[in-house]
């Protein structure tokens, strides 16, 4: 009886094969970036397990809810309704100041008018993909329109970026892993720097500071949409600690992310839809 | 092909004795992508054993005749998509200490638990190795000594493995 995958003698030569075809694979999903549909297809066929595997944890949270005390619940109620009616007076001003500030635009001519943003709501189904970079998956994939390098946000601030595209979910890439920046601006002072982020959850490093620029800690910093990934004028972090050294160039400034990025349950897909230019199709798809 | 004419009641028994253990494997290899994706407290997600691979040099030492490297590399491929890492990072170093294993099969048969539990984190380690070497590439390098934890907590982990997939010898259940 012979079996398919039968021991033969050229077991070396398969080996290198294999490391051959490996190496090609990661340059070429690298360089290239020419695997989508590997990726797609694997993590599509996934998906059951992926789900199967997390209904534990959904029971539980479910559970969590359902026995949750009337005494909690009526006090939640009560803190979501002031809540409530405070955002809403907010909202009255906000539409007020949208109104003013369209017609302060007609005024000057501007050809920038605010954007109106589709969104989404998206549970987190994974988080903490790889152990050492910030991914999470979410519920959305390619039947909801979902594209590479979409903007994610929660009810905070910027939380990150879609990185992969599955039919049924994808991955996001966080802000605060290593490998991830945008261009933020300081509300204040209008002052741009590179947000990048450092690994850890609760923090983020703004480079580029000259050592003469006008910072202060607690300064807010927001999307400056310039660098073609995020929407402008998102809240991301707020700046932190400031440090000088003597001889330096640059400052290292450390910021702490607005949203809760390690505590995050449903996040906010964005569809930037620019009124004035006509064009709704989602930007950023150049892969 | 002569021996199988000659002796058709040998050859189903063994073809049926094939295809129990096909599917334990097909089955144990589910478990080990299930424990791979389950959601983990943040606290814990770091001492997470490298299943798969464990699961994987388990079945190669076990059955090296059956469970090549191919499969192998289709699994790692698999853990490369569930990471989100780059696509052939896991599969090359899953090759790698497979290979070895595979190299050392028959010695490894005799070896007892505490020897089998030198041999799994050094069959591990260049698993771990070319992965770090492969982030470091990517300038994505792990900044803490936890990377090479899991190294630790498989090794903890595999007498179990071992045990319940019914040992390298397959002296029991299975």
């Amino acid at each position: 009886m012979k079996s398919l995958f039968t021991l033969n003698p050229s077991t070396p030569t398969r080996l290198l094969g294999l490391l051959m075809v490996s190496i090609a694979l990661m340059v070429s999903d690298h360089r290239y970036h020419q695997t989508h549909f590997i990726r797609s297809t694997i993590g599509g066929a996934l998906y059951p397990l992926e789900r199967l595997v997390s209904v534990p944890g959904d029971i539980s949270k479910w559970l969590a809810v359902y026995f949750t005390t009337r005494a909690s619940l009526q006090s939640q109620v009560e803190s979501l309704e002031r809540l409530n009616l405070f955002q809403q007076a907010k909202l009255q001003e906000l539409a007020r100041l949208e109104l003013e500030n369209n017609r302060l635009r007609e005024l000057l001519d501007s050809p920038l008018q605010r954007n109106k943003n589709s969104v989404l709501l998206a549970d987190i189904i994974r988080v903490n993909l790889h152990p050492f970079r910030k991914l999470i998956a979410i519920d959305r994939g390619q039947q909801d329109r979902v594209y590479e390098g979409q903007a994610i946000v929660g009810a905070q601030g910027i939380i990150g970026q879609v990185v992969e595209v599955f039919p049924m979910h994808s991955n996001v890439l966080l802000i605060s892993d290593p490998s991830h920046a945008l261009l933020a601006e300081n509300n204040r002072t209008g002052l741009r720097a590179l947000l990048v982020g450092s690994g850890e959850a609760d923090r983020v490093y703004l480079q580029n500071i000259s050592s003469s620029a006008d910072i202060q800690i607690g300064d807010l910093f927001q999307t400056s949409g310039l660098d073609g990934l995020y929407p402008r004028n998102y809240p991301v972090a707020r700046v932190l600690e400031i440090g000088r050294v003597e001889g330096e160039a640059f400052l290292s400034v450390t910021a702490k992310p607005l949203a809760q990025l390690d505590s995050i349950r449903e996040v906010l897909l964005l569809w930037p839809e620019q009124n004035i230019s006509g064009k709704s199709q989602p930007i950023g798809h150049d892969k | 092909m002569s021996t199988q004419k000659s002796n058709p009641v040998n050859t189903s028994k063994n073809s049926h004795r094939n295809q129990a253990t096909l599917s334990n494997f097909l089955f144990s290899i589910v478990i080990a992508l299930a424990l791979t994706l389950m959601p983990l407290p943040s606290n814990i997600e770091q001492y997470q054993p490298e299943w798969l691979l464990l699961f994987l040099i388990f079945w190669v030492v076990r059955k090296p005749e059956t469970y090549g490297l191919g499969t192998v590399w289709i699994l790692g491929l698999i853990l490369d998509v569930i990471r989100g890492a780059l696509l052939g990072q896991h599969a090359l170093g899953f090759v790698i200490s497979c290979y070895l294993c595979q190299q050392f099969h028959q010695r490894a048969h005799l070896f007892s638990m505490p020897q089998q539990c030198i041999l799994i984190p050094l069959a591990l380690l260049p698993h771990f190795i070319l992965s770090y070497l492969v982030y470091g590439l990517l300038d994505q390098s792990p900044s803490s000594w936890h990377y090479w934890l899991p190294i630790v907590s498989s090794t903890a982990i595999w007498p179990i493995v071992s045990i319940v997939l019914g040992g390298w010898r397959g002296a029991k259940t299975f």
